[in-house]
């Protein structure tokens, strides 16, 4: 590198790029937005995801370029073309030029002139440079105001003006425990079939500035309206709020391939609303109430996702397949990480279409035969890799836990395995006197097998 | 007649839509949603090229069990709906 730059890498969710300043230039001393996001050398053997030198010359555009199309963005005229080896941007403020940034064909190198307005320019072609060279990555630059509560993460869309910072600031406001995460683009990334949002170095009007990571468990299109009223979005309402809200340069096949492969993955797995709202209280009060909710199924992918990450999470249960060890409606399971699997156990695994909680009947090699200790006989075969959490522990109505591994509880229940023939009157009595012992809490016990 | 420059046929979660990314396309703030023979239509067109109601119309009772005039009726149709939305010329 040519002594007379300085160079800085940063890293916003989780993708590096490289920074080469002219040393004295002013712009090294406004770069508080990206100081939480600074990396102090690249990991051995990486390749930042592209580099930006901003030149201290003008930069002609080399001989056989051409422009492809020239149009507005939020009132600033851009213009976009081929150059012999990659892809020119002409920003202009007003009528005057801002910035020209050129980029070779794959996105990893470029160059920026910065001109008009330098900071905002600077800004500007890190974004474009982030957006199109993470795409390929399952990674999408939101235009949208996100802030978080109790671990997860809302996105407020909408066209400029339409008041997604208004709305995340009332929610501040009237919601305990609401923190905003970034004001006007953050970072969306698949990982593992669950969307996180990141925060990043570009946060609109706001100083809001956060290397935090966070998934998403909704996002909101906005729409500004004498009356607040909420719905939920059908898939292609939904794509069409996306489409909207995500930066790219969707002319590039490569490019709009790559964004639309992430779009349908955010799709199949996080909800999207459209709010009609007012700017006030009841508007953030309806908003949240409505897309913090989670149904049964969101809610056991969601225990099965943090159990894989070594989280014990308590769950309710229901049905009966698991009398009389596990009372549906009563009790609930602890699940835990799914670790040294044995016959006899408890576990939680996924049987092709639903999951049970049921116990290890046999066990060979990795196919698993599993059975409710209340079923007769009804047997599940899963996969080793289909245990999603073992369950050691129940809790009942009044937070006793029992183990469900303790050596007299595992062998009641071999002896209720062995039992298998005479189960049918067992049971029976069993079903009989529950409700009973339950203080006649006979509607509680479901009529299902547990899944969902 | 031909589908214009940089409209694209995407599938979205299992749905047909052709959205406006190419540069020529870029003002084209709106998504159609196609069934699946239309979906099946566009790609023949996309694939002939040059296309016509009529060879549009010859391809699908080809492929499936309708007949010509039946055929020519639900192309013109179709066609005359991607006309009016502006996407083939």
């Amino acid at each position: 590198m040519d002594q007379d730059f300085i160079q800085r890498h940063y890293a916003v969710a989780g993708h590096t790029f490289s920074l080469h300043l002219p040393a004295g230039d002013p712009l090294l001393r406004q770069m508080e937005a990206y100081a939480p996001f600074l990396v102090a050398v690249l990991p051995s053997g990486t390749e930042p995801l592209f580099s930006l030198t901003v030149s201290t010359k003008p930069l002609p555009l080399p001989e056989g370029s051409q422009e492809d199309a020239s149009f507005d963005v939020n009132g600033m005229p851009m213009q976009c073309g081929r150059t012999p080896d990659g892809y020119y941007f002409d920003f202009h403020y007003g009528d005057r030029p801002a910035l020209r940034l050129l980029t070779d064909a794959t996105f990893g190198k470029a160059e920026a002139y910065l001109m008009e307005g330098r900071r905002g320019g600077l800004d500007t072609a890190l974004m474009v440079m982030y957006a199109v060279s993470s795409a390929p990555y399952g990674t999408l630059l939101f235009h949208a105001s996100t802030v978080s509560v109790r671990g997860r993460a809302y996105l407020f869309l909408g066209k400029s003006g339409t008041g997604k910072s208004t709305h995340s600031r009332l929610w501040q406001k009237y919601i305990p425990g609401v923190q905003l995460i970034n004001d006007d683009n953050p970072v969306v990334r698949m990982k593992g079939g669950m969307a996180y949002v990141y925060g990043s170095p570009w946060s609109g009007k706001t100083p809001c500035y956060r290397n935090v990571r966070m998934p998403v468990r909704a996002m909101v299109m906005l729409q500004q309206s004498p009356t607040n009223a909420i719905r939920r979005l059908g898939t292609l309402e939904a794509y069409a709020a996306i489409l909207g809200s995500v930066s790219g340069m969707q002319w590039n096949r490569r490019v709009a391939d790559a964004l639309h492969h992430t779009e349908e993955k955010l799709l199949s797995c996080v909800p999207i609303w459209h709010l009609d709202c007012r700017p006030d209280e009841e508007a953030a009060r309806l908003c949240h109430s409505t897309v913090t909710k989670i149904s049964a199924k969101e809610a056991l992918e969601e225990a099965v996702r943090m159990v894989g990450e070594g989280i014990y999470v308590t769950i309710p249960v229901e049905g009966r397949s698991m009398l009389p060890f596990i009372v549906g409606g009563r009790d609930s399971a602890v699940l835990m990480p799914p670790k040294d699997i044995s016959r006899g156990d408890v576990v939680l695994a996924w049987v092709g279409t639903y999951y049970v909680i049921h116990r290890v009947l046999r066990m060979e090699g990795n196919e698993l035969t599993l059975m409710g200790d209340g079923n007769i006989n009804l047997y599940e075969h899963c996969r080793m890799s289909d245990v999603r959490a073992r369950v050691d522990y129940v809790i009942d109505q009044h937070g006793k836990s029992r183990n469900l591994r303790s050596l007299w509880r595992r062998v009641g229940a071999w002896l209720w395995v062995s039992l298998r023939r005479f189960r049918p009157v067992l049971l029976r009595v069993y079903r009989f006197t529950t409700p009973l012992l339950l203080g006649g809490r006979a509607g509680v016990v479901g009529l299902t097998c547990f899944h969902i | 007649m031909k589908i214009k420059e940089g409209f694209v046929l995407r599938q979205v979660c299992g749905e047909w839509v052709v959205v406006g990314e190419g540069l020529s396309a870029i003002n084209f703030n709106r998504l159609l949603s196609l069934n699946d023979t239309a979906a099946w239509l566009w790609q023949q067109a996309m694939e002939q090229g040059d296309f016509t109601v009529d060879s549009l119309a010859d391809r699908l009772s080809e492929e499936y069990d309708v007949t010509t005039e039946d055929a020519r009726r639900d192309v013109a149709e179709l066609v005359g709906k991607w006309q009016q939305e502006g996407i083939v010329a």
